[in-house]
């Protein structure tokens, strides 16, 4: 045990060091070799806690799912998931106001099931949605913001990065809680779609509605309609080929989430049986050898450093119970009388801010090991507690100054003469309807923990 | 200088080399979890050690792509602070990185090669029964993969030093973006 000094030490050391820039991993790892030095007063305890926590910490049947579930996804993506979703979003929301951001909002609804990765949604998103609304004579805030804000959806709907280290940081059971995150992931989703509807009727120009008029008047009324007729029997052909790819894409990924779901296999089989499941379905889809490779390299490059961090979070993490700080910070919390509710709002504000400031798995390292037993010690729910902080966390990615979405979408936007401010301020609404879903889940907390307890 | 460049293109050809081979592992742990799991289901006889092969080489996969993750500037940080003050901000942050880096590493090499020899002369195992899974190929390359991070550690030291004598930005290592959010 350590005093209260040596224990405010530790956590200061380490936001000073990473806000310092200094490497995250690095500074989660030194900081707990310090924490040890302090509390034992002996490097050789320092030496072998390290070298044993490096050997064991990782070495554990669950860590196989990351670079197995990315793996799934890279592979589908690769597939044309992404495209193949925005066309048949765009199908299905004909009838509505304001359909392509609509159709952009449910294919990331969608594709969310494919990846676990925030950034390749609001990548592709930004290649293949974004053109579009435009060329439909959409306010490109308004377009930018539905690209930027519908991608934080990738992290909410399973499987996804953020839910596997939030349950290897807590020991939650990782097929809980991707079912806890279906229900308050399509819930922002239909809150999105909401505001999408509800804006391009009232506000008409958002969307384009009069620019098309005018355009469509020079065209003798004929010609149009020879083309748009030749048009929709291509159409047919083509959704039907996206369609059966779908399908395939879809009952793929139900099948590995089910079997998962259902106990009939460990969260690491399951993404095992996907991650060979999509490379088939690539082949079909006429992959070449090459370009398998290239996959595998790349999950091979973004899980290297994501593992890395894993180890030194746990280092930290293990360091941070021994020195009884968790403990300590309940108590501080419970005497300053805030209650349970006030202690939530804290947490929710600090992620925010966080959110805004650094990228979320290293929020998740820095905070989840301290917030999560008091939040379970104050009566909340560990898995609807897990989703909001996801949720809370997503959000910060939205907001100025330093929204890394907002930054991959004005990257991968073909246009540029985009300015990040309309990327900041058309996700205004966005991060809006995930604030609103947070406070859902605070108050009923059964929309996560529904579907798990089935 | 150019001893160091020397180095520096060593340790990219050796970092790139382990990342192929984690690469490698990856894919063809897919396969294993599926053998197992169809071995399983369908003839009743699951590839025996899956699970203490899957973790033991989770560790090894980390420590092969190690090196590579900090000599390609894949390593997450925030520049909030440190980029608002300019080339020699950066670069003050990325010697402290490094610096910092090299002491953590170290102190994992230190303390794994005698586990490591251990683990080589004896021919020790892990776990039981018809598949154990010897113990020295995980422990080599916790070892080697800590080395190539303290390598790698200080050829950026080394950038950064000349940074920020220079104060020219062509001396920093540019980091890639976080690749996850």
């Amino acid at each position: 045990m350590l005093g209260h000094f040596d224990m405010i030490a530790i956590v200061v050391v380490v936001l000073a060091l990473v806000f310092a820039g200094v490497h995250i991993a690095i500074a989660l790892g030194i900081t707990a070799a310090l924490g040890i030095y302090l509390m034992m007063g002996d490097v050789e305890v320092v030496r072998t806690f390290i070298a044993n926590t490096a050997y064991e910490a990782l070495r554990d049947y669950v860590f196989a799912v990351i670079p197995l579930f990315m793996l799934m996804g890279d592979f589908l993506a690769k597939c044309g998931a992404a495209r193949d979703l925005y066309t048949l979003g765009n199908r299905a929301s004909k009838w509505l106001p304001g359909r392509l951001a609509a159709a952009t909002i449910l294919a990331n609804a969608l594709f969310g099931f494919v990846t676990g990765v925030s950034i390749a949604a609001a990548a592709a998103f930004s290649r293949i949605a974004y053109p579009e609304m435009r060329r439909y004579g959409y306010r490109s805030d308004f377009a930018l913001g539905c690209v930027a804000g519908s991608a934080c959806l990738g992290m909410l709907i399973p499987p996804s990065v953020l839910m596997i280290v939030w349950c290897v940081l807590t020991e939650l059971s990782i097929g809980k809680l991707f079912l806890a995150g279906v229900i308050p992931g399509l819930l922002a989703a239909a809150g999105m779609i909401l505001y999408v509807v509800v804006a391009a009727k009232l506000r008409p120009e958002l969307v384009g509605e009069t620019r098309t008029d005018v355009a469509a008047v020079p065209l003798g009324a004929d010609v149009t309609q020879s083309v748009s007729a030749s048009r929709s029997v291509e159409d047919d052909e083509n959704i039907r080929a996206i369609l059966a790819s779908t399908l395939l894409v879809v009952s793929l990924i139900i099948g590995t989430l089910g079997a998962i779901w259902f106990g009939l296999c460990t969260p690491t089989e399951g993404a095992g049986i996907g991650a060979v499941g999509a490379l088939i379905l690539a082949v079909i889809k006429g992959i070449k050898p090459r370009e398998v490779w290239q996959v595998v390299l790349d999950v091979g490059r973004t899980s290297g450093p994501l593992l890395l961090l894993l180890f030194c979070a746990q280092l930290y993490s293990r360091v941070l119970s021994m020195t009884g700080f968790t403990e300590a910070a309940k108590s501080f919390l419970l005497s300053t009388g805030a209650g349970p509710w006030g202690i939530l709002v804290i947490m929710v504000a600090i992620w925010l801010v966080l959110g805004c400031l650094i990228d979320s798995i290293s929020i998740i390292l820095l905070t989840v090991p301290i917030f999560s037993p008091i939040a379970v010690h104050l009566g909340f729910d560990p898995l609807a507690f897990a989703i909001m902080g996801i949720l809370a966390i997503e959000t910060g990615l939205l907001t100025p100054p330093f929204g890394i979405l907002v930054f991959t979408v004005k990257a991968a936007v073909p246009d540029r003469n985009v300015q990040l401010a309309e990327i900041f301020t058309g996700s205004i609404p966005y991060w809006i309807v995930l604030l609103a879903v947070v406070a859902a889940l605070a108050i009923f907390p059964q929309l996560a923990t529904f579907l798990p307890r089935l | 200088m150019r001893k160091i460049s020397v180095l520096q293109d060593w340790n990219a050809r050796v970092v790139r080399a382990l990342l192929a081979a984690a690469a490698v592992i990856i894919f063809l742990l897919g396969f294993l979890v599926c053998a197992d799991v169809f071995g399983r289901a369908f003839f009743n006889s699951p590839v025996k050690g899956t699970p203490e092969m899957v973790s033991m080489s989770i560790v090894i996969i980390c420590f092969l792509l190690a090196g590579y993750s900090v000599q390609s500037g894949g390593m997450i940080y925030t520049d909030v602070v440190s980029g608002a003050l300019g080339v020699r901000g950066r670069a003050a942050a990325q010697l402290l990185s490094a610096v910092l880096g090299i002491l953590l590493f170290g102190i994992i090499i230190w303390g794994s090669y005698e586990p490591m020899l251990h683990a080589v002369l004896s021919g020790e195992y892990e776990g039981e029964g018809a598949l154990r899974v010897p113990v020295w190929p995980a422990r080599s390359i916790v070892v080697i993969g800590a080395i190539l991070v303290v390598v790698s550690y200080f050829i950026l030291a080394l950038s950064a030093v000349g940074a920020l004598i220079s104060g020219r930005t062509e001396d920093i290592v540019v980091p890639s973006a976080s690749p996850h959010v």
